[in-house]
């Protein structure tokens, strides 16, 4: 191989495509240089226009072969193997040569059409070639089918830009544009195949086109020339040629692969200049010729070497030239660049060639070139080139990857970073849902799933009265609603109930109270028995009750996690994408688990004294406190069930079973005092706003439970337990008062409430807390009022005679407290003589 | 991290800590770290009269090792969110372990 | 996050029996003769424990009044109790 740049392709080798490429210097061939010196003799045995003697100046004689032996260690291999010949590049860019060729030809189209014309052509040739080519690389019987130069060529690449300095100075080979182009074929073809291989050629088509090319091309570019001589220079002509050259270079599709992308764009600028880079492109030096090396160390011994060997017939006439006549070269520096730079050897080698051959003619046109044209020449060559380097570099593994790898790994990533963020939240997620509350004080800010389920929290931490007032508030508003309606469609005389509340104002003498007080003792005897033994939850331990509860709120802050996934509002209308409807089975099933963590739909034991399990649950405070974050997620049925589940059970209910007053006390344990306030909170105002919905048979339907199945004297007396047959009689009252109900279903209604009212008439003073007990009875006079609505007139004037001296009482001591609770406590009874059809005034006055 | 993010929310809270040598200082919590050490400003030595040697100082540094108690203002504790946080570090930790 | 193929809350370590007792009134021993009782609202691995409407119980030994125990008790709304001094955390009723 040529060191300096000759071109060292034989003529003879031009003109035949076989046997070409063993002359021809190939870049990875091992013994080009040293050849002769080692007595090589295969490749001498061609050169026969070629004579080693004639040509050798006797510098050879002068090399030190002393130190010889660490140019293995310096250059890669000591032995002609070395090169690795048994790289299966074939193999493994067969596999990709598609892709390989795609990319090629994008970026040889982008950036390569602008400067030239000739690329179309080009990339036509090249895209049916392209298949040919592979079919014919692939069936190489060759010993080294192998393509080992691939390998090396990235290494080659980074010497680009050094030759886009030198390559300036290359300029001589300026008109041999095409000629450049043919060595560059050959360089590439050698590449390709070793140079053993090279003989074998099984692509000799392609080999005879860019002979015979090359030959036209020199002569066409001789003429050319001449012509620019004469006719000052143009550039545009000595481009022509090179595009047929060009042509065939692209029908060696094998480049492409060995991930040349560069080739094809030198190619396309076929422009004189550019042409001599094209040659240097260090594609041509393969590192595995160690035997160029030595010849580096000196220089002058090599090229006779050199030349000689690879090139018998060319070489002949360029080695020597080459030397004297690249004057550039050397006053470029570049034969220094390249012998001080042993690794980047391979650069002589290609550069050598190619532009040596067409050396002759390049030299005119550069010099025909003014220095400014020059000057800016290089400069855009070195940019150029330097840019394809890089793209080089950059394109090395272009189509390694498919796109569903790539796309795999992305998502692999996504995923990370996903879950990196699910991570840090769940970290921080106290202060983060924390502050997101936090900050909804201030603007009306959005507030994401978390912030929601804790905001009713909050109000609870603020201060619980509050909250307790507000759960007080939005019974008394149905209360309220009850009464307004009933008010609206007047039934009773006022004039009865006016003679019955005078009554009650001028004697006070007869007081039912004795007479409820033995019964209270009854009633509470009568309960009593059952409820003590009831504190063991048979046949479920505390522990196991805990851990239920627990389980609710696993299930619970899995939903909420979940609830935060959701993958966005779906477009009304729209189609829900395959993410949208996995999420919703996902959040299903979710749902389902919570509704088996409940375990409401166990069956009831044999054992009646036995809890059933979600009543048991419900015993824990945390449990409770889960039933209005249940209650966001499960729908009508279930809630429904809920409901019924409670009421069948009410007496049981720890809040109920614990929540009257023992006799002789004034008040609750602080215990049972927090169990009705949390149960108040939490349980009651999701129930209480599902009965809000719920139809008149279902209410019917509840308050019949409740008066077969449990102890409704027991209930009255709870603070709980009257709540709810508040929400049921005045619930029951607005859908009456609405005519949302048919008669049959009023009728029905009537029935019930008849069937409480005898039970409860008798005792109404007993659902009073006992005198003197710190608490606010605003409950009570709820429930009265609903009764009282609901009450024909018969029952009107009983609960009034039963009740006076309470009214008395409350409407006296509001006189005595301080003005606010005197308040409260006069509203609170008004609530009850309105729904009388009455109003306190009327005691007052 | 639960209670270093536990922490982080009672920032600029007044806040009592008691330290295992029986030393109680109370001041405004500036600042912690997943260490759960704490800085202090305005601090003030709960029962001065015994430790008079602090009265001159305005803010502390507390190395989270040497704190036994932290009274904390309970207004400022979200006890249901804390709860479930705390369930979920529970939970990452399972899920860890496993 | 919990997962959610596992749902049942398996006491599969020590603390798991803690977490049972999450928003439930619990006893805690600690080092140097004290004892509190209160709510559980946290705890995390190291036994760091944030306690409401605690009381705490100190002994101490009157050395004046021949070494007879007397207790101190203290209340606190809200409470942090550093993991290093926890010995025992149990739960109540």
């Amino acid at each position: 191989m040529s060191f300096f740049g000759f071109n060292t392709t034989l003529p003879r080798d031009r003109t035949a495509h076989a046997p070409h490429p063993r002359q021809a210097p190939g870049f990875s061939q091992q013994r080009d240089a040293f050849a002769g010196l080692s007595g090589n003799s295969n490749e001498k045995a061609d050169d026969d226009g070629y004579d080693f003697e004639d040509t050798y100046d006797g510098l050879g004689d002068e090399l030190d072969e002393g130190d010889d032996e660490f140019n293995d260690e310096t250059f890669g291999g000591g032995n002609a193997a070395a090169p690795g010949k048994d790289f299966d590049f074939f193999g493994s860019t067969a596999k990709v040569a598609n892709a390989i060729n795609e990319e090629q030809l994008l970026y040889a189209r982008g950036p390569k059409k602008p400067t030239q014309p000739a690329p179309p052509s080009y990339h036509q040739d090249h895209q049916p070639k392209a298949p040919s080519h592979a079919a014919a690389t692939k069936p190489k019987p060759q010993p080294a089918p192998k393509h080992q130069v691939p390998t090396e060529i990235p290494e080659l690449k980074p010497e680009m830009s050094l030759w886009a300095t030198t390559s300036p100075e290359a300029t001589p080979a300026k008109n041999l544009s095409a000629h450049a182009a043919v060595h560059y074929l050959h360089i590439e073809n050698q590449l390709q195949d070793p140079p053993p291989a090279q003989p074998n050629f099984s692509q000799p088509a392609p080999a005879t086109r860019k002979y015979k090319s090359l030959e036209e091309v020199e002569a066409e570019i001789l003429a050319k020339k001449q012509a620019k001589l004469a006719a000052a220079q143009q550039p545009p002509q000595p481009q022509l040629p090179p595009p047929t050259q060009l042509n065939q270079q692209d029908g060696w599709p094998g480049r492409p692969v060995q991930g040349f992308p560069q080739h094809p764009q030198m190619q396309m600028q076929q422009q004189p200049l550019q042409q001599i880079e094209l040659p240097f492109p260090p594609r041509g030096m393969p590192p595995p010729q160690q035997n160029q090396r030595p010849p580096q160390t000196d220089r002058t011994s090599e090229h006779p070497q050199r030349g000689p060997i690879p090139q018998p017939g060319p070489g002949g006439q360029l080695p020597f030239p080459q030397i004297p006549t690249n004057p550039q070269f050397q006053n470029n520096n570049i034969p220094f660049p390249m012998g001080m730079i042993p690794p980047q050897g391979p650069q002589g080698p290609q550069g050598p060639q190619p532009p040596f051959v067409g050396m002759p003619p390049i030299q005119p046109q550069i010099m025909q070139m003014t220095e400014e044209e020059r000057v800016k020449f290089l400069e855009e060559e070195s940019k150029r080139l330097k840019r394809n380097h890089k793209i080089a570099q950059l394109s090395r593994y272009n189509g390694l990857m498919t796109p569903s790898d790539k796309n795999f790994i992305t998502r692999i990533q996504l995923q990370q970073l996903v879950s990196v963020n699910e991570d840090s939240f769940n970290e921080d997620f106290y202060y983060q849902v924390y502050m997101a509350i936090r900050a909804r004080n201030n603007p009306q800010q959005p507030l994401d799933q978390f912030a929601q389920t804790y905001l009713g929290q909050q109000g609870a931490r603020g201060g619980r009265a509050r909250r307790q007032d507000n759960h007080l508030l939005r019974m008394q508003q149905q209360v309220q609603r009850a009464v307004a309606a009933a008010k609206a469609r007047p039934k009773a005389s006022q004039l009865v109930l006016e003679g019955s509340l005078g009554k009650i104002s001028f004697s006070n003498v007869k007081t039912p109270k004795p007479l409820l007080s033995i019964k209270k003792q009854d009633s509470t005897g009568a309960v009593e028995p059952g409820q003590k033994p009831a504190h063991a939850f048979a046949g479920i331990d505390r522990r196991s009750i805990l851990a239920a509860a627990e389980d609710i709120y696993r299930c619970l802050l899995d939903l909420d996690s979940h609830e935060r996934k959701h993958p966005g509002p779906s477009l009304t209308g729209q189609q829900p994408d395959a993410n949208t409807i996995q999420w919703f089975e996902a959040r299903d099933a979710l749902i389902a688990k919570l509704w088996r963590s409940l375990r409401i739909m166990e069956p009831f034991k044999d054992d009646p004294t036995a809890l059933h399990p979600f009543i048991a649950i419900l015993s824990v405070k945390k449990a409770k406190e889960a039933i209005p974050r249940v209650f966001r997620y499960i729908d009508l049925q279930q809630r429904i069930t809920i409901l019924t589940m409670i009421t069948i059970s009410l007496d049981q209910v720890d809040v109920i079973k614990d929540g009257r007053y023992a006799p002789d006390t004034l008040s609750l344990s602080n215990e049972t005092k927090k169990k009705i306030e949390v149960f108040s909170q939490n349980v009651l105002p999701p129930l209480l706003s599902y009965v809000g919905d719920a139809g008149l048979d279902v209410i019917t339907g509840l308050l019949g439970i409740l008066i077969d199945r449990v102890n409704v004297l027991l209930l009255s007396q709870t603070q709980v337990g009257l709540a709810f047959l508040t929400m049921f009689t005045s619930r029951a009252e607005i859908i009456k008062q609405a005519g949302q109900a048919d008669d049959q279903a009023v009728l029905k209604w009537t029935q019930t409430y008849d069937r409480l009212f005898e039970i409860l008439e008798d005792h109404l003073l007993d659902i009073f807390p006992p005198h003197g007990a710190q608490v606010d009875d605003m409950y009570v006079w709820q429930f009265l009022a609903s009764m009282a609505v609901v009450a024909n007139m018969s029952q009107q004037q009983k609960m009034v005679s039963v009740v006076k001296d309470r009214v008395n009482e409350n409407v006296q001591a509001s006189k005595t407290l301080p003005q606010e609770m005197g308040q409260h406590k006069l509203a609170n009874t008004n609530l009850f003589l309105r729904a009388l059809g009455l109003d306190i005034d009327l005691l007052l006055s | 991290m639960l209670f270093f993010s536990f922490f982080k929310t009672l920032v600029d809270h007044e806040v009592t800590i008691e330290l295992k040598n029986d030393l109680s200082i109370r001041g405004t919590l500036k600042s912690v770290d997943q260490f759960l050490n704490i800085k202090l400003d305005e601090i003030q030595v709960v029962d001065e009269v015994k430790y008079p040697h602090l009265s001159a100082v305005k803010n502390v540094f507390i190395r989270g090792s040497v704190v036994r108690y932290v009274h904390l203002p309970a207004n400022a504790v979200d006890t249901t969110l804390l709860e479930d946080a705390t369930r979920r570090e529970a939970a990452a930790q399972a899920n860890k372990a496993k | 996050m919990a997962d959610t193929e596992n749902g049942t809350s398996a006491v599969a370590e020590p603390l798991d029996l803690v977490r049972l007792s999450l928003d439930e009134v619990v006893f805690v021993k600690l080092r140097g003769d004290r004892e509190l009782r209160g709510r559980l609202h946290a705890y995390d691995s190291h036994c760091n424990l944030v306690l409401g409407e605690v009381e705490e119980t100190i002994y101490v030994v009157d050395e004046d009044d021949d070494d007879t125990i007397r207790t101190v008790k203290k209340n606190s709304e809200m409470l942090f109790v550093r993991g290093d001094s926890v010995v025992i955390i149990a739960t109540t009723t």
